[in-house]
């Protein structure tokens, strides 16, 4: 996320709707089976990066979740998990534990928003 | 319609910038720069959108190899990247791209603006 924003949302529950209105209800639902399998894997690759103290692993990871979860509108995450990769190529693992934490937590909300999206449609 | 290749390797990334774009352009998709500059020279492309961080051969060692090709020196390239410091434009610039667009995309007006200036 460029450090001029300061958008503090979680989520951005318009950017759903943008897609819908660009790429059809189909765009959506691809992008959103492609998210639900990438972000288990991203999630866990930060974990095993931090309890591994393997802060490429972690800085790998958080670099794909910044645009992953920012195509569909989580703001937070995205914006953490930008701050997590930088954290892991500055190298302090207590940093990259206390913000992994934090990434994970905001993921979570969000997959959880996208989750009931899904099955209200 | 004008051709556009777009190489990155995330899937939602390239599913997105692919959605935005093929209303307007061809899309040929890579998902690695080893698959992009094996099958780009000696085609028509007017642009191509390229991926900082892929696998096995970065952006920038992809953007050197189509420069060092006269079948492909001669694209815009575009670096489409998640790092968006301050800063990080100019120095994708003087490496050698054209333009750099941050990811995620989220103003997809903007992406296409931009293509729009700088498609051949």
């Amino acid at each position: 996320m460029p450090e001029s924003q300061t958008d503090l949302k979680n989520i951005d529950p318009g950017f759903i709707a943008r897609l819908e209105g660009m790429g059809g209800t189909e765009l959506v639902d691809k992008l959103l089976d492609i998210y639900f399998k990438r972000s288990i894997e991203l999630i866990e690759a930060i974990q095993h990066g931090v309890r591994d103290s393997n802060l490429s692993m972690v800085e790998n990871a958080a670099h794909s979740l910044i645009s992953s979860a920012g195509n569909l509108g989580g703001t937070l995450t995205s914006r953490l998990s930008a701050q997590l990769e930088r954290l892991a190529q500055q190298g302090d693992p207590a940093q990259v534990k206390e913000q992994a934490d934090q990434v994970v937590e905001a993921e979570k909300d969000f997959k959880q928003f996208l989750k009931e999206y899904s099955s209200s449609k | 319609m004008k051709t556009i290749a777009i190489i990155e390797d995330n899937p939602d990334n390239l599913m997105l910038a692919e959605a935005i774009l093929s209303p307007h352009y061809e899309i040929l998709t890579y998902e690695s720069g080893i698959d992009g500059l094996a099958d780009l020279p000696g085609r028509e492309i007017a642009l191509i959108l390229l991926d900082i961080s892929l696998p096995h051969m970065d952006g920038v060692a992809v953007l050197k190899a189509l420069r060092e090709d006269e079948r492909t020196q001669a694209i815009p390239v575009i670096a489409l990247t998640a790092h968006a410091m301050v800063g990080d434009r100019e120095k994708y610039l003087e490496i050698g791209f054209n333009e750099y667009f941050t990811k995620p995309i989220v103003d997809f007006d903007a992406l296409l603006n931009l293509v729009a200036q700088m498609i051949l």
